[in-house]
C-alpha cells in the first residue's frame, strides 16, 4: 500500500511573461515502510518534488496540476493550517544542510521539544524524556550535554543528528530526506547514512530519499526513480537498476560514476548524443503541454 | 560557511558600550536615589535665594552648589529629580515603539504581500510628517502627563523599530531553519515570536538604545514647550524654558540640564552603536 502517491505533478516557475516548467508530469509513490530514492542531476527537479510535499515551494512556483496523495489526503488542496497538522507529525523532513537548519539562538533541546508538544500533547517533562531517549537512539553518548547545546557548540555530523532525531520524533510514516548528506564530510556520510536506514528500518517509515549520488542510493534504497529534467525516465527496484537499467540515461548515469569495489572502471562521461535526445523529448512535450 | 552567533565579543571589549554603558548607569542610579543625593526638596521656594550663583562665582552660598533659580529652588536638586522623568519617559516610550514597531515589522517582513504593503506605506505616509510637530498636535489632543508623553512618542517613533525589524526578518525567513520549523508543523505565530525574534535580539537591542536617547530628546522639547509633564514637577526641559527667560541674567540656569541631556543622549547612542558592533556577528565574520 502505497503512503505516498504522486501523480502527474507539474510545477512551473514565473518570471516576467515567461513560464519555465521545472516539473513535467512526475508520477511516483513510495509504500509505507520502503525507501525510495529519487535521483538525478542539479537541476532536475529533486528538491522541487520534496518542496512540493511538504508546502515549502518558492513563492514563483506555481502547480499547473497533479495531485500529491498522502494516505488519502491532497497535499496540495489542503490549507496551511491542515498542512502543519501534518507536518511533523506524520510527515518529516530531514534537511539538506544541518549547519543552518536549526536556530542558531535556540538550545538544541528546546526546538526538539516543539515539535514534541505541539503534536503529542505532552508537556514539557515527558518531551524532555522524549527528546533525550531520541537522542540516545540517534547514537549521540552524552544526550543531557546535547540537549542543553546551542547548534554551533556541535559538529555537522551531531548536529545532522539532531535534525534525524527531530524528524523521527513524532513517529512519523513519511520522512522526506534533502540530500541529508551532502553537507556532511565522507567519513560522516556513511555512519549517518547507515543510522538512518536502521531507524527506518526499526520505525517501519517510510522515506523519499532525495540525493544526486548513486553510491548512496545503492546503500540505503529499496527503490530508486531516476529524474531528468523534471520528467521520471525510470522507477526500478535497486537490484535491477544496478545490474539491468531500463533506460539508457540511468545506464549512462552508472557508467558515470565511480565504484570503490572496481576502481579500475573507467568513468565516462554521459554521452552527448544522448543528452541532446533527451532535451529533444522534453522540447517535444512542453510543445504539447503548451501549445 | 561560517556560524553566525558564534564569535560575539565580551560587552566590555568595546570602549563605547562600556563607558557609555556607565555614564547611563550613573545617570539610573542618580534618578534612583534622588531624594539621598539632592540637598533640597526641588521644589522648596527661598526667595532670598533667587537666582544664586554656582560655586566657583562670587556671592554663593555653599548650601546651594549650584546656584538656585528664580524662585530661589535649589538647581542641582531640580536637575537631579529631573533626570526621572527623563529616564522614565526614556524607558517607556522606547518601549511602546518597539513593541509597536516589531510586531508591525515582523508581520510585514514574515507574511509579505498585501500585509508587507500595508504596513509598509504606513511607515512611508509616517516618516513623511515632521515629528516634532506631530508629538506636539499628539500631546495637546491627548493632554499632558506622562502617559500622553510615552504613547506620542510611541506612535511617532514606532516607524524606526518597524523598517528596520521589517528588512531583518526578511533575512532571517528565508534562513533554512525557518523552513525547518515550518516543516515540523509549527504555527506562524510560534515561528515569527519563538524562532526569529529571539535572532533579532541584537538589532532590538541596539535599537532600544538608540530610540531612548531619541525619547529624552523629544521629551526635553514637549516640556521646554510646556507640553510634557505637569509644572511642578522638575524635568531637564523645563529647566531650560524657566533658564532660558533669565539667560542675560544667569546663563547658568540652563546649562546643567543642557549638559544632562547631551551627555545622556550621546551615552546612550554610543551604549546602541556598541551593542551592535559586540553583538552583529555579520560585521566582523
Amino acid at each position: 500500500m502505497s503512503i505516498l502517491k504522486i501523480s502527474d505533478l507539474r510545477v512551473e516557475f514565473k518570471s516576467g511573461f515567461h513560464t519555465i516548467p521545472v516539473l513535467r508530469g512526475v508520477n511516483l509513490s513510495v509504500s509505507a515502510g520502503e525507501v525510495c530514492a529519487l535521483v538525478g542531476e542539479s537541476g532536475a527537479g529533486k528538491s522541487m518534488v520534496a518542496k512540493a510535499i511538504l508546502g515549502l515551494l518558492p513563492d514563483s512556483a506555481r502547480v499547473q496540476q497533479g495531485k500529491i496523495w498522502f494516505d488519502d489526503t491532497d497535499l496540495l488542496s489542503l490549507r496551511q493550517r491542515a498542512l502543519s497538522r501534518l507536518l511533523g507529525r506524520r510527515i518529516s523532513l530531514i534537511p539538506q544542510d544541518p549547519m543552518v537548519s536549526l536556530n542558531p539562538v535556540r538550545r538544541i533541546g528546546l526546538q526538539m521539544c516543539d515539535a514534541i508538544c505541539l503534536h503529542l500533547k505532552v508537556d514539557r517533562a515527558a518531551a524532555r524524556q522524549a527528546s533525550l531517549q531520541l537522542l540516545d537512539e540517534v547514537m549521540i553518548n552524552d544526550p543531557e550535554r546535547v540537549f542543553e547545546s546551542y547548534a554551533h557548540e556541535l559538529s555537522g555530523g551531531m548536529r545532522q543528528r539532531v535534525l534525524i532525531a527531530m524528524a523521527f520524533s513524532c513517529e512519523p510514516d513519511l520522512i522526506i530526506a534533502d540530500e541529508p548528506t551532502t553537507a556532511l564530510d565522507v567519513t560522516v556520510q556513511m555512519r549517518v547514512l547507515l543510522l538512518l536506514r536502521a531507524m527506518q528500518r526499526q520505525k517501519k517509515t517510510a522515506v523519499l530519499f532525495v540525493t544526486h549520488d548513486l553510491g548512496v542510493v545503492s546503500k540505503i534504497s529499496d527503490r530508486v526513480v531516476v529524474l531528468y529534467d523534471g520528467r521520471v525516465l525510470e522507477d526500478s527496484a535497486v537490484g535491477t537498476l544496478f545490474t539491468k537499467p531500463t533506460h539508457a540515461y540511468t545506464a549512462a548515469l552508472l557508467e558515470a560514476s565511480p565504484r570503490y569495489d572496481r576502481p579500475d572502471k573507467p568513468i565516462m562521461p554521459v554521452p552527448k548524443i544522448l543528452i541532446s535526445q533527451l532535451n529533444a523529448e522534453t522540447q517535444q512535450l512542453d510543445s504539447v503541454a503548451y501549445d | 560557511m561560517p556560524d553566525r552567533a558564534l564569535h560575539y565579543k565580551p560587552f566590555w571589549s568595546d570602549a563605547g558600550l562600556l563607558v557609555g554603558g556607565a555614564i547611563v548607569l550613573l545617570f539610573f542610579l542618580m534618578a534612583l536615589f534622588a531624594p539621598w543625593l539632592s540637598s533640597h526638596d526641588p521644589l522648596e521656594q527661598d526667595l532670598m535665594a533667587g537666582l544664586l550663583p554656582p560655586f566657583w562665582k562670587d556671592g554663593h552660598d555653599p548650601a546651594y552648589l549650584l546656584g538656585a533659580d528664580s524662585l530661589g529652588r535649589d538647581l542641582l536638586s531640580r536637575v537631579i529629580y529631573g533626570s526621572r522623568i527623563a529616564l522614565i519617559v526614556a524607558v517607556l516610550a522606547a518601549g511602546f515603539a518597539a513593541l509597536l514597531g516589531t510586531v508591525l515589522g515582523l508581520l510585514a517582513g514574515y507574511y509579505g504581500g498585501w500585509v508587507d504593503t500595508l504596513i509598509s506605506r504606513m511607515v512611508d505616509i509616517w516618516m513623511s510628517f515632521p515629528a516634532v510637530l506631530l508629538s506636539i498636535v499628539l500631546v495637546a489632543v491627548l493632554g499632558t502627563g506622562l502617559h500622553s508623553v510615552v504613547i506620542a512618542i510611541g506612535i511617532i517613533d514606532w516607524t524606526r523599530f518597524c523598517r528596520v525589524i521589517r528588512a531583518e526578518t526578511l533575512v532571517q525567513r528565508s534562513q533554512d531553519y525557518v523552513s525547518a520549523s515550518k516543516t515540523l508543523g509549527l504555527r506562524s505565530v510560534t515561528i515569527i515570536f519563538g524562532e526569529i525574534l529571539p535572532n533579532l535580539a541584537p538589532v532590538l537591542l541596539t535599537l532600544f538604545f538608540l530610540e531612548m536617547g531619541i525619547a529624552v530628546v523629544v521629551e526635553a522639547i514637549l516640556s521646554f514647550v510646556g507640553l510634557s509633564i505637569s509644572s511642578d514637577i522638575p524635568t531637564w526641559g523645563g529647566l531650560i524654558a524657566e533658564g532660558r527667560q533669565y539667560v542675560h541674567e544667569a546663563w547658568w540656569v540652563m546649562l546643567l540640564p543642557m549638559l544632562c541631556i547631551l551627555i545622556l543622549v550621546i551615552s546612550l547612542n554610543a551604549c546602541g552603536d556598541g551593542i551592535r558592533r559586540v553583538y552583529d556577528p555579520v560585521m566582523h565574520k
